[in-house]
């Protein structure tokens, strides 16, 4: 009998949702054929079966989530005695097991168990207090939040200030062991700009938004309207908590004139219309530009606060913060310094397209090292927006907007922008973001240094 | 007569052997030594095949040792009969037939009764085992080299004293443990020591101790029944397997 596991899609990734199984129990499946969809806080996703065969059993219902590494299913042969712990708990009917959610109303199934299965329970039942669920021996299963590791690998994790809780342990029962952590470690060493970067959410009024009905279900009781959260708004809750609580904010602002911007994307824009392959270049794909240029010149925005030292990033990825139905995701534009115009245009095309339609990949999501946040298109003069950890700068782009200006002692108008950068006190000074601003804006201003 | 008949006696050792020289302010030394067979595997039945060394290592006055090899039983023998306290001196009846090198007559030496042996030097888990259950050990480490993995192979040979440094040294390299013992599971000499090991090692450990014993039931006389109650190799082997991480194997 094969398990099917909840599988990691992407760094942050705890939990996985089942929205939709694609099999049913006792149907045949292929190697390679989709099984189930599946919701994380980023993004749905299908996922495929690793082994052939007939779907079994379906562990985890629709509409129940289960922790990175939980059983979800079982795939065998058509008449292949199902295990154990499934038959004599009577955890016949699919809809009755809860997944990897405790139940307090099941019975314990400590009297059924083996010695093997009852050390392995041991653990949650003193963290929770509650019956656990039956599970195999073989998958790690952190019920409740817990997470299995090593006192050894805790320990070095603790020494070296490595946030555990987003790796995938690869010893027994998927708990976290030393090989782990020196594995994370090496990584983090080796690719400090990709350094496990659990990508969050900027915040910006985007929740503002019309908010099309959310996939769970709405419960309306007069008074108010109960929305249930979503996976997604619940990473976004507690990720830009986090950052507003840890991260001291402060805030720079910055008015960019942006005529001789315009003119020179209408010129772009003429010679990328024939191009082999057309694009439309944005404001936006410009500011991106020009923010990747400047991290390169001032590398000390280009960092992250990690305790007792900053890790200063060697490559410059930049998250475009996308509003979705409901809420907001960050793809991230690897190495934008290195890429053209029209590159940055292509490419953020394509993520913002993969993102509305809930096909980014991990890695998509994951790794930016600056973010920028565009409300330019609602009519916004200026925001704030909260830090997307672990980077410690964000940029909050508003409309472009006729502005009288005082020239040579003459009041004309100009076409004028303001951006507003919010750094991580921790990590970055007041001088050193306005520094950065300041490039910025001379990039934006005399565009042309942006291809030169 | 095998350990199994020394319960009778077992009230002189515990309550006047062990305790003479503690309740007369130390003046009296009670320097003997009582040697025991023990052990199963041949056929001797539920009550001539025990072990009963956890018994007695659990009594503060007594020193309970086990050697495993011809040199060790040589060395601490001499190192008992030298010694001012009561020894038992615990032999397992299978190893009787086994061969080892020992020095010529002219040599003379010791073993230590309170310092255990790395029998064999290993980095991924250590194997901590006294008497028969050395040699199985050993054998298990050779078939764990064969898959890549580096067992220590700790002899004990004290269960009382317990060389605590050398199996926190060991641990502190490996971070893995495998006990291994012939004698039941429960309340015994294995569940003593990894008591220990968590207790001066919790930081270093990267798996859970595991268990390798003997089957919970009186010794069966059947033959097979009696094969399948003591610990084999494959027993270790998997214990081993248990709690190395796949990665390690074939590496």
């Amino acid at each position: 009998m094969k398990k099917v596991e909840m599988p990691k899609m992407g760094d942050s990734m705890e939990e996985g949702k089942i929205l939709h199984w694609i099999k049913k129990e006792g149907e045949e499946v292929k190697k390679g054929e989709m099984l189930a969809e599946v919701e994380t806080d980023k993004v749905n996703i299908e996922i495929e079966a690793f082994a052939g065969g007939v779907l079994r059993k379906i562990l985890v219902p629709e509409g129940n989530s289960a922790p990175v590494g939980a059983e979800i299913a079982l795939i065998g042969a058509p008449d292949e005695p199902l295990p154990d712990y499934l038959n004599a708990n009577g955890a016949g009917a699919s809809g009755q097991r809860q997944g990897s959610i405790v139940n307090p109303l099941q019975p314990s199934p400590r009297q059924t168990q083996s010695n093997q299965q009852y050390k392995e329970d041991l653990p949650v039942r003193a963290s929770v207090g509650l019956s656990p669920e039956p599970t195999s021996g073989a998958s790690a299963v952190n019920r409740q939040g817990r997470i299995f590791i090593s006192p050894l690998a805790r320990r070095l994790a603790d020494e070296k200030h490595l946030d555990y809780a987003t790796l995938q342990g690869t010893g027994p029962n998927g708990r976290i062991i030393k090989m782990d952590i020196e594995a994370a470690l090496s990584q983090q060493r080796s690719a400090i700009a990709t350094a496990p970067a659990p990508q969050a959410e900027s915040v910006t009024p985007l929740a503002a938004q019309p908010v099309p009905p959310p996939v769970p279900a709405t419960i309306d009781s007069g008074e108010v309207i109960e929305i249930p959260l979503t996976t997604m708004r619940r990473a976004i809750a507690r990720r830009l908590s986090q950052s507003m609580q840890t991260a001291p904010h402060f805030y720079v602002t910055s008015v960019i004139d942006t005529d001789k911007l315009a003119a020179f994307r209408q010129q772009i824009n003429e010679y990328a219309a024939n191009d082999p392959a057309p694009v439309k270049v944005s404001y936006n794909d410009l500011i991106v530009k020009a923010v990747a240029k400047a991290l390169v010149r001032i590398p000390q925005v280009n960092i992250s606060f990690a305790e007792d030292r900053l890790l200063q990033k060697k490559q410059v990825h930049i998250g475009v913060a996308v509003a979705v139905e409901q809420g907001l995701i960050v793809p991230v534009l690897r190495n934008a310094d290195q890429r053209g115009i029209l590159d940055i245009a292509r490419e953020t095309q394509r993520l913002a397209e993969s993102t509305r339609e809930g096909k980014l990949r991990p890695e998509e999501f994951s790794g930016g090292t600056f973010t920028v946040s565009n409300l330019g298109m609602y009519d916004v003069d200026s925001f704030t927006a909260v830090i997307n950890p672990p980077e410690s700068a964000i940029l909050a782009v508003g409309s472009i907007t006729p502005t009288p200006v005082v020239v040579d002692g003459q009041v004309v108008v100009r076409n004028r922008m303001k951006v507003t950068l919010s750094s991580d006190h921790r990590a970055i000074d007041g001088a050193t973001a306005a520094r950065f601003l300041q490039e910025v804006k001379r990039l934006l201003e005399e565009p042309f240094g942006l291809v030169l | 007569m095998t350990i199994n008949f020394s319960l009778l006696a077992s009230d002189l050792l515990v309550n006047s052997a062990a305790k003479m020289r503690y309740m007369f302010g130390g003046q009296p030394a009670v320097p003997f030594v009582v040697r025991m067979p023990s052990g199963g595997g041949a056929q001797r039945a539920a009550q001539h095949s025990q072990l009963f060394e956890t018994w007695y290592a659990h009594i503060p006055g007594l020193k309970v040792v086990m050697p495993a090899t011809p040199y060790d039983v040589k060395g601490m023998l001499k190192a008992a009969v030298r010694d001012p306290d009561p020894v038992l001196f615990i032999e397992h009846e299978l190893l009787y037939n086994i061969r080892g090198e020992v020095p010529d007559e002219s040599v003379e030496y010791t073993v230590p009764l309170n310092l255990g042996e790395v029998k064999r030097p290993g980095r991924d888990v250590t194997i901590i085992t006294f008497s028969r259950m050395v040699h199985v050990s050993l054998q298990a480490a050779e078939d764990l080299a064969k898959e890549g993995i580096e067992a220590e192979v700790i002899d004990l040979r004290s269960i009382r004293p317990i060389d605590i440094d050398l199996l926190v040294d060991s641990v502190k390299k490996t971070n893995r443990v495998v006990i291994a013992e012939e004698d039941w599971k429960y309340y015994g000499t294995g569940q003593g020591l990894a008591a220990l090991i968590y207790e001066h090692a919790f930081d270093y450990m990267d798996a859970p101790i595991q268990h390798v014993t003997g089957a919970d039931v009186p010794m069966p006389y059947s033959k097979v029944l009696e094969r399948a109650a003591i610990p084999k190799k494959s027993d270790i082997v998997d214990a081993v397997k248990a709690i190395v991480p796949s990665a390690l194997i074939h590496r």
